[in-house]
């Protein structure tokens, strides 16, 4: 079987779905995150920077306030300052620098704020001091010749901060994921009618034209549910006029079959009474009347192989052991059969007249291509038995090795022997029978020469 | 011994005519029955033998005519039916029928089928004693069969099964070797005709024919009796 032609189209379509949620969810999910970082930081960084500003103003009036004093001692007065590890202070007084903290000194001061200060410019401006995202604010105090410095390390709001990117990107991840799954499954939906059909159609084609579409409420698929359905039942009408037609037939033809045939065998037993050229055509249409016969069974089976799409009534057959009880027939005493233990267990699900009439119809086919010698052996694996038939004939040649199956086809050439000449359905109907057990049929060639019909059989749970 | 008489129930003048010939060349003397009604009067009246039924009658169907002439008689029919592939033969051998033959048939085959159905038992002197197994008791001189001491009327195609099956108690019978036993087929008849009886005898003698305790399916093989 071909791949399904569906399939490929199917996925691309859901996968297109697919792609666009995710990429939708993504777009959204990262503008949103974007948007909230900058909003967020930008309202953090600047409520710091306000209560930077006004610690800055509340401290620069103490330190005035001191410096107004007779005598101030500068140490003291930045120790009164300090309010807490994160905030350091420099003051610039009487030519001198003051720091509460090593950590921060002068130098360590932005150059160009510092500069601003000193000319007397209250300067607010973000640094980085000892690996430390750092805010300065310096306040000019001319009042008392001095100027008031404030680093407040920031280190704090910088992890804030790069904890809610994290967890926005992840975030924004995870949204992205959701609405690829969404897409997914909405792909899976919207296909999924389509697959229905799609599947359907695979039924029908392999013969199966019971199948039916469930009804759809969704109003754009009834009328694609509705044609299917309509295709499948004028499908399924015409096969099965066909196939009545034939079988019809063949039913009609059965009484005058008997007439004739009763007639015949009344007339043969007085043969001794006719005369020799009266013999000669009673043994001609004896001859051809069973040919027809032959002819009308067949019609009759393949018409009816036509309309079956599974054995209706399978029942478990030991189909070596079938073959072994058909061979002590007198007309396959020239057929040989060799089974080893495993294969004569072997049991199939299976109708026993179909398997019969396989395994007849390619005797006679071997004998009236090749004599009737013919071998068969068998081989069982686990899963399936193989029913080998092999002849001592020409062989069949490669390019007909298809062909030879199908209806009214005749082997090339005149290799056919004697004057029992067949249906021309015999292996077309052990190709339908063999389809219909769901097992392999083909020719091939005998490992001693002439021709090797092998079957296929699944062989049924123990 | 008087030659065996055949009742012949088919519609078709064509076929009863060269039937009769066949049939009278082979021995049997031969009746003739066109629909169902005439061929139930002509057994009450005339009692043959064996009778070949049509299933394909005008009026009465062959189906019917089964199910009434067993009503009247346990001999042995054989039906005739054109279509083999349908349901109509294991239909026609519910409705009682013994065997089943296919138009088109061979003469030497149909008088095949015929004999068969004629045997009787051939036991030796020391076979006829009564056996049974459980509580089924069967007696080959009277034909008389005891179902848990009540009588039980068999056909004699029924009574030939039985009888296998039970003078073998245990032992597993293929289809097949059924066929051969009783019916003649060199093993080649339709099993169904086996099944179909197996039914049949089963609604007579087991208690509950939904899990038979004494005529028991050996799956893959066939059907073996349980004393």
């Amino acid at each position: 079987m071909s791949p399904l032609p569906w399939r490929s189209s199917r996925l691309s379509l859901s996968l297109r779905i697919t792609a666009s949620f995710g990429v939708g969810a993504l777009a959204v999910a990262a503008a949103v995150a974007v948007s909230s970082y900058l909003f967020t930081a930008r309202f953090l960084i600047h409520q710091q920077e306000r209560s930077a500003l006004h610690q800055a103003y509340v401290s620069a009036a103490i330190v005035r306030e001191r410096l107004r004093a007779p005598h101030p001692d500068l140490p003291n007065i930045l120790d009164g300052l300090t309010p807490g590890p994160v905030t350091q202070t420099v003051i610039y007084a009487s030519q001198r620098w003051y720091s509460s903290s090593l950590l921060v000194s002068r130098d360590g001061l932005p150059a160009a704020a510092r500069a601003a200060t000193l000319n007397g410019s209250v300067v607010r401006t973000w640094t980085r001091i000892g690996g430390d995202e750092q805010l300065m604010v310096g306040v000019p105090l001319p009042e008392v010749d001095a100027d008031y410095f404030q680093v407040v390390n920031q280190s704090s709001l910088a992890r804030t901060l790069a904890v809610l990117r994290n967890v926005l990107l992840a975030a924004a991840a995870a949204t992205a994921a959701a609405g690829a799954a969404l897409g997914w499954w909405v792909g899976r939906r919207l296909t999924a009618p389509l697959r229905a059909v799609a599947a359907a159609a695979q039924r029908v084609a392999l013969g199966n034209f019971e199948t039916e579409l469930p009804a759809e409420r969704d109003a754009e698929l009834t009328g694609l549910v509705d044609s299917f359905n309509t295709m499948v039942a004028a499908l399924r009408h015409r096969l099965q006029r066909d196939a009545r037609f034939a079988a019809d037939v063949s039913h009609e033809l059965r009484s005058p079959l008997t007439t004739l045939s009763t007639s015949l065998s009344v007339l043969r037993n007085r043969r001794e009474e006719l005369s020799p050229r009266s013999r000669e055509a009673l043994d001609l249409v004896t001859q051809e009347l069973g040919r027809f016969e032959r002819l009308v069974e067949d019609l009759l089976e393949i018409s009816r192989a036509d309309v079956q799409t599974d054995l209706t009534d399978a029942e478990p057959v030991r189909v070596c052991q079938l073959i072994l009880n058909l061979l002590e027939r007198d007309e396959y005493a020239a057929v040989t059969a060799e089974f080893d233990s495993e294969a004569l267990d072997a049991i199939v699900l299976g109708d026993k007249r179909r398997l019969e009439q396989v395994i007849r119809n390619l005797l006679d086919n071997a004998n009236a291509y090749a004599g009737a010698t013919a071998t068969i052996t068998a081989q069982a694996t686990e899963a399936t038995v193989s029913i080998y038939i092999d002849d001592k004939g020409p062989g069949v040649p490669v390019e007909d090795r298809e062909r030879i199956f199908e209806r009214f086809t005749r082997g090339r050439g005149a290799t056919r022997r004697g004057s029992s000449a067949g249906t021309g359905l015999g292996l077309a109907l052990v190709r339908e029978h063999v389809r219909l057990h769901r097992g392999r049929v083909w020719v091939t060639e005998a490992p001693a020469g002439g021709a090797r019909f092998a079957i296929e059989l699944a062989r049924a749970a123990r | 011994m008087a030659a065996d008489s055949v009742l012949l129930v088919d519609d078709d003048d064509g076929i009863r005519t060269s039937l009769r010939f066949a049939l009278e060349d082979q021995g049997y003397r031969v009746r003739e029955a066109t629909d169902g009604e005439t061929a139930l009067e002509r057994i009450r009246e005339q009692s043959p033998d064996v009778v070949v039924l049509d299933l394909m009658l005008p009026g009465m169907d062959g189906f019917e005519c089964c199910r009434q002439l067993r009503r009247l008689s346990d001999i042995p029919v054989l039906i005739v039916s054109a279509r083999a592939d349908s349901h109509d033969v294991v239909a026609g051998l519910e409705a009682g029928a013994d065997d089943y033959i296919r138009k088109p048939f061979d003469v030497p085959e149909l008088a095949a089928r015929l004999r068969a159905l004629r045997r009787r038992l051939r036991l030796a002197p020391e076979q006829r004693r009564e056996i049974g197994g459980g509580d089924i008791t069967i007696s080959p001189d009277s034909g008389e069969v005891r179902v848990r001491g009540q009588v039980v009327h068999l056909t004699k195609t029924e009574f030939h099964l039985l009888y296998e099956l039970i003078s073998h108690p245990g032992r597993v019978f293929t289809r097949e070797m059924l066929l051969e036993r009783v019916w003649d087929y060199g093993y080649f008849g339709d099993t169904r005709i086996v099944d179909v009886h197996v039914g049949r005898l089963r609604a007579k003698i087991e208690e509950d024919t939904a899990n038979p305790r004494r005529l028991v399916t050996v799956r893959g093989f066939g059907y073996k009796f349980e004393p």
